[in-house]
């Protein structure tokens, strides 16, 4: 992008983003972070971000823990970018680990929060397409699913039983030929 | 909104519902609800979540793509239909019938093939394993796949080679072929076409005894494309003279070929020397990332040395060997093939090597008397590269000392010895000090006690544990000692880790 203004303070005011949560907060975020984005990418490759970018679907609680998960990774990226090229291959290794296993730690902490704002995170994460916050909070629900039986399945998450006995016992038959 | 008016009890009622309501799954849409069912990969969580109730039993219906099909379908033929209405999108089906019996029911048969083709003509892979009613007419019908890409055949005794060249000239699309221990198939016209063809890049036939290895010989430029290809035999190799019936001494045109994308290459119980046999990829690949040579009769240093110079990429190498007579500079020696002189090749030059595996089979503390390897040979070659993952197997020349060694390399995550009997607690309490080392396995030494076990556990906070056969380590001392513990007393034995055949 060309920036007409003189020095460098013009261009980072320019790399700035406003955000703008379904409650009216206004958050100001780097560029980088907010593109991690797809959703705001695509608004900022078309110019139409200056104002701000209202975001109704998503509310202010929200939307700070999911700016939390968009700053830590797109640090990570930039570090990683950066590292490659002035590190041999093995300090490389190094750095890479190092950087890996503190975002995962950081991912982990982040999803120690309750159902509802699981559910609202992967909302958000689908609404604004980012795809890492999208899969780490799918594995989430996937992974709490594992090794539940149906009745615990629905009662962890408040699903209705719509099927009928007979319809249950149709399906059992039909799945127990298939295996691991 | 809730209006103002409300009273305070009313209003408290109302966020308890909200709240509620958000918890539940229902307010996903169907394409988050199959986002998290796309991350299940086991089956027995998938029908737990088809029983919840009728959206996500469509939903997962929808996105499931694979499934795998043993003795309780029956009878199979009829179901088929019901089975690809279910689930639409079935692009990866395995018929397995391991441990059928006669009460279990009809097997598929070639008809069953028939009606599949009809019902789910957008199959990708099919793997058919243990199937015993499956003959060349069944692969006929296979080629009514259109779109498969992948065709895995384990223990399908009744083809032949015949009905492989029905495959090789009608599945035009095949990326992968597995061909495991099929005892009918002779002749290698199917091969010949199928390189021809040209588009294969995954080729694997093990444990078929009418296959030899100079029929590879014929498929000639299809090795352009080839990324993976395994050749195993099984049993001892009663001969050992190479003898291939095209060879001409001094004329290679047969070996003419280059294989430059060959990235996995594995060749098991075969003879070969320079001039003669599939030791010959062995010169030409220069893609090679990941080697496994087991009881390769007529491997030498050489070899390896070349491989060191054309492999830059080499990841992974796999070495299983067992002692044989070697032709050496001070005369015949009796001793596993390979010297030193490959390992430091290997630490010279493939310097982004992470994975080593070195299992010498029938060798035991005082026979043979060498073993082609010394310790110091062997710590070298490992502080040189960047091995993040290591195997040694029946390495009787491996102590105390070398343990040492090994704790200090620097990027060792995962470590499995193996019937190292010459490591005792001096040596494994070293591991205590390796820097990263989260998976560790231990088989059949009786060497080291749970003291020296659980020092290194205590030290290394491990992700898993593996403890099989080694009569000084209790299950009790390891219980709980790290993330994953897996407790067998049994020898598991070479055999049974398949390593061994």
């Amino acid at each position: 992008m060309a920036s007409a203004g003189s020095g460098d303070e013009k261009a980072a005011a320019a790399a700035m983003i406003t955000l703008i949560s379904s409650d009216n907060e206004k958050f100001e975020v780097t560029e980088a972070t907010a593109t991690l984005s797809q959703t705001i990418r695509h608004m900022i490759e078309d110019g139409c971000t200056d104002g701000g970018v209202p975001l109704p679907n998503v509310t202010s609680k929200i939307l700070a823990r999911v700016i939390e998960y968009c700053k830590k990774h797109a640090t990570a990226a930039a570090g990683e970018e950066g590292s490659s090229s002035s590190f041999s291959d093995a300090a490389f290794l190094e750095v890479d680990r190092a950087f890996l296993e503190e975002l995962e730690e950081f991912d982990d902490a982040f999803l120690e929060v309750d159902r509802a704002t699981l559910f609202d995170l992967i909302l958000a994460a689908n609404y604004l397409d980012i795809k890492g916050l999208l899969n780490l909070t799918c594995q989430k629900v996937a992974d709490s699913v594992k090794g539940k039986t149906p009745e615990q399945i629905r009662e962890m998450y408040n699903i209705v039983n719509d099927l009928t006995p007979e319809e249950e016992a149709e399906i059992r038959r039909e799945t127990q030929w298939a295996f691991e | 909104m809730i209006s103002a008016y409300c009273s305070e009890y009313l209003l408290n009622l109302e966020i308890d519902k909200l709240a509620q309501l958000r918890f539940s799954m229902d307010n996903l849409p169907d394409a988050l609800l199959s986002e998290i069912a796309k991350r299940l990969t086991q089956t027995s969580d998938l029908n737990s979540l088809s029983l919840v109730s009728k959206r996500l039993y469509t939903v997962e219906a929808e996105q499931r793509d694979a499934i795998r099909i043993g003795c309780g379908l029956s009878p199979v033929t009829s179901a088929l239909p019901l089975l690809c209405s279910r689930f639409p999108n079935l692009c990866k089906l395995e018929f397995n019938y391991y441990r059928w019996k006669p009460n279990h029911g009809m097997q598929l048969d070639s008809q069953g093939l028939h009606v599949l083709s009809s019902f789910c003509p957008s199959l990708v892979h099919l793997t058919l394993s243990y199937c015993l009613c499956i003959d060349d007419t069944g692969l006929g019908f296979v080629t009514c796949f259109n779109k498969l890409m992948s065709l895995r055949l384990n223990t399908v005794p009744e083809i032949s080679s015949v009905g492989l060249l029905s495959v090789a000239v009608g599945c035009k699309r095949l990326t992968a072929f597995n061909l495991i221990d099929c005892k009918k198939v002779t002749s290698a016209e199917w091969l010949e076409h199928l390189g021809r063809v040209g588009s294969l890049e995954e080729l694997i036939v093990k444990y078929c005894k009418g296959i030899s290895q100079y029929d590879f010989l014929k498929f000639g430029t299809g090795w352009m494309k080839l990324q993976t290809f395994v050749f195993q035999n099984r049993g001892f190799l009663s001969k050992f003279e190479p003898c291939d019936p095209s060879y001409v001494p001094h004329r290679q045109y047969i070996y003419d070929f280059s294989c430059d994308n060959l990235k996995d290459l594995t060749l098991a119980r075969i003879i070969t020397v320079p001039e003669i046999g599939l030791g010959c990829l062995l010169r030409k690949c220069k893609a090679l990332e990941n080697l496994g040579l087991f009881y390769v009769l007529g491997l030498s240093d050489t070899e390896i040395i070349t491989v060191s110079h054309n492999c830059k990429n080499l990841r992974s190498i796999s070495l299983r060997l067992e002692p044989v007579y070697n032709e050496r500079p001070e005369g015949l020696v009796f001793s596993t093939p390979l010297t030193d002189d490959s390992l430091k090749a290997l630490a010279l030059r493939c310097t982004k090597l992470q994975a080593v595996e070195l299992t010498f089979a029938a060798c035991s503390r005082y026979y043979p008397e060498e073993i082609g390897f010394t310790q110091e040979g062997v710590v070298t070659f490992i502080q040189s590269c960047p091995i993040r993952d290591l195997v040694l197997s029946g390495a009787n020349f491996f102590d105390d000392e070398g343990m040492k060694a090994l704790s200090s390399v620097r990027y060792l995550k995962t470590l499995e010895l193996m019937d190292c009997v010459e490591i005792s607690n001096t040596g494994i309490r070293f591991l205590a000090r390796a820097p990263c080392l989260i998976n560790l396995t231990l088989r059949q030494c009786d060497g080291f006690t749970d003291l020296g076990v659980t020092e290194v556990c205590r030290a290394r906070n491990l992700e898993s544990l593996v403890i099989e056969g080694c009569s000084q380590v209790s299950l009790k001392a390891v219980e709980g000692a790290a993330k994953l513990v897996h407790f067998k007393e049994d020898y598991p034995g070479l055999s049974g880790l398949n390593r061994f055949f």
